[in-house]
């Protein structure tokens, strides 16, 4: 399983410097324009950050997440994991 | 004056013929958008494409409040004294609600709007405010600084300087916080023509500022917070690891860590003293103290209040407001917070936190001051002033949002949900018979409801239970509601269709990126991915 982090609003230098999350080590893509960020369908009333996006193997989109659904991120993750 | 129907226990005929008239516009306007997020708003406004228009929707509901709250503005004890009079007005109003953004009407059940404006610069994103006086604001962004006036609306000053990220001000002392280390100390004795007196730089952001006395405490993470003279000079460190929030008055200073809310004694600010330690249910991220209170946002835990009793902090009560609170303003007992998504207004007093109004917000209120009643809000784009109507209050629904339907029959489930009742008065919530195909239960005894109701009394709160349809197509909108909240007279529950659901395949997406801690520039191409799971995590700077 791959993770990586998005950054839709600060220049690379800004996401490198004062980013806490770019200092995990994993890689920091830069959408730059925010243009995938504004892709995705989301439910209203989500926060802005964080939220994750869950692409299986086949390269499907396999659900859209917010701040306060990591129990279903966590279910689908396994649920992908054993196909 | 408009009279209200008085107070009932339910959902009378007449209001619900105007109620009905709501859920009708909320039908025709709940059409699928698109094959991912088919959630309608609070009250059917436009759908828009990415299905995040939940401060559209708000707008029919709170331009009604606005438009019948004007009776409760005008006789204080028409609204006062029974808040669910705006309630039915809010819902049999029938005035068509124009676009609501923030510098729009509000429900003056609770506040009223002052002025508006665009932020100074095109790309401004106002991140906090601070009072300079009774009339004038100072609000920071990564565009710049800008003094604004808040009966104006008027735009004093615009300074150039980018990245601000904190401010504070007081006694003619104006400190900024920026993204780029630095703290920069103006003279504001003249609101009108503010001096700049000098730069300092940090070790590291600052996350934090209070200003009293001629002294700055910054925050200043593993740093500890750093007390700073008007001169510039270091004049002490508070030794707390992680320190974030920070508020001063004269020999006193608070200080909020990852855990917990202290209290210190800087007469020697060589060598502060902790007087106590109060554990905090989450980071603390933003304080405020006056009046004997103080109060600390927690970020998407929402606040806590103290009351300050000598050396001590008596715990009032913890509350979340929709959003997650990042600035909060005590101004007498009003105690102002800014979520991201809404602004809440809270009423303090010898017992616990009582929300008074929450008004939802066009982009994302990142930060607030008040005085005199009056507070001013750095959006991000814009600026908006707000005007307390002491006394008044409105009984107010918090209902998440976030239903999912699975294609795959096999994993849909009811999902459980919390209604609460965060207003100083009752809340009725009801449902209709649901045409979309869920169901909602545990409106009333325990029984599937379809069109059952629910009496919250203040602060109470109920579980509710949505179950999905059975059929094999995407429901045509979610769950309905009712409720006497004049902010969100109607609504649905949105859904997102996930859980083996989406489908559709991911845009080609070819990006730049690095990987700590190589700053060098790396091409990340999602396509090189293929035959393994992806997990995107969108973050930013706060």
């Amino acid at each position: 399983m791959v993770v990586w982090l998005v950054n839709p609003r600060d220049s690379a230098e800004v996401a490198y410097r004062f980013v806490d999350e770019a200092r995990s080590g994993l890689p920091v893509l830069l959408d730059t324009d925010s243009r995938f960020y504004n892709s995705y369908p989301r439910p209203t009333s989500f926060a802005p950050f964080p939220f994750q996006v869950l692409i299986d193997r086949d390269g499907l989109i396999r659900g859209v997440y917010g701040q306060y659904d990591a129990p279903a991120l966590h279910d689908q993750i396994d649920a992908l994991l054993a196909e | 004056m408009r009279r209200s129907a008085p107070a009932a226990q339910t959902i009378g005929p007449a209001r619900a013929a105007g109620l009905l008239a709501l859920l009708l516009g909320v039908g025709c306007a709940a059409s699928p958008k698109n094959s991912g997020s088919v959630g309608a708003d609070d009250d059917g406004g436009p759908a828009n494409a990415d299905g995040s228009g939940d401060s559209d929707g708000g707008a029919g509901d709170g331009a009604d409040g606005a438009a019948d709250g004007v009776d409760g503005a005008g006789d204080g004890t028409d609204g006062a004294g029974d808040g669910t009079d705006g309630a039915g007005d809010g819902a049999d109003g029938g005035d068509p609600g124009e676009g609501l953004t923030i510098g729009d009407p509000i429900s003056p059940i609770w506040a009223s709007k002052i002025s508006a404006l665009p932020g100074g610069s095109s790309f401004f994103e106002g991140t906090d405010a601070a009072m300079l006086d009774a009339e004038h604001a100072l609000v920071v962004g990564q565009g710049g600084w800008l003094v604004t006036t808040l009966s104006g609306p008027a735009v004093v000053v615009d300074a150039d300087e980018r990245r601000g990220i904190r401010v504070a001000s007081r006694g003619g002392l104006a400190a900024i916080a920026t993204r780029d280390r630095d703290l920069i100390l103006l003279d504001v004795a003249d609101p009108g023509a503010p001096r700049r007196l000098r730069s300092v730089s940090l070790p590291t952001q600052g996350e934090d500022i209070a200003v009293d006395a001629d002294r700055i405490l910054v925050g200043l993470r593993d740093e500890g917070a750093r007390l700073i003279s008007a001169e510039g000079d270091t004049l002490g460190t508070i030794p707390v690891a992680d320190a974030f929030a920070v508020a001063l008055q004269g020999d006193r200073a608070l200080v909020t860590d990852a855990a917990a809310l202290t209290l210190w004694d800087i007469a020697d600010p060589s060598a502060p003293i902790e007087l106590t330690r109060v554990e905090l249910s989450a980071p603390g991220r933003d304080l405020s103290w006056g009046e004997g209170h103080v109060a600390v946002g927690l970020g998407g835990a929402g606040l806590a209040v103290f009351a300050i009793e000598g050396e001590a902090l008596r715990h009032q009560g913890d509350l979340q407001p929709p959003g997650a609170i990042f600035s909060v303003a005590i101004d007498g007992l009003d105690l102002w917070a800014a979520g991201w998504e809404a602004v809440s207004l809270i009423q303090l007093g010898a017992g616990p936190p009582v929300l008074r109004g929450v008004q939802r917000t066009a982009e994302s209120a990142m930060g607030l001051a008040a005085i005199d009643g009056r507070a001013m809000i750095a959006d991000w784009f814009s600026l908006t002033s707000l005007q307390s109507n002491p006394g008044l209050g409105a009984p107010t629904l918090v209902l998440p949002d976030g239903l999912v339907w699975s294609p795959d029959p096999e994993l849909r489930a009811p999902q459980a949900m919390t209604a609460r009742n965060l207003g100083p008065f009752p809340l009725h919530l009801s449902t209709d018979a649901p045409s979309s195909g869920w169901r909602l239960t545990g409106l009333d005894s325990g029984g599937d409801t379809a069109a059952g109701a629910l009496r919250l009394a203040p602060g109470d709160d109920a579980v509710l239970t949505a179950s999905p349809p059975s059929g094999a197509s995407i429901p045509d909108g979610g769950v309905g509601w009712r409720s006497d909240d004049p902010d969100r007279a109607s609504g649905r529950l949105s859904f997102s269709v996930g859980r083996g659901g989406l489908g559709e395949p991911h845009p080609e997406m070819v990006l730049n990126g690095f990987q700590w801690p190589d700053p060098s520039g790396v091409v990340y191409d999602l396509a090189d991915q293929r035959g393994k799971i992806v997990l995107l995590v969108y973050f930013a700077l706060f």
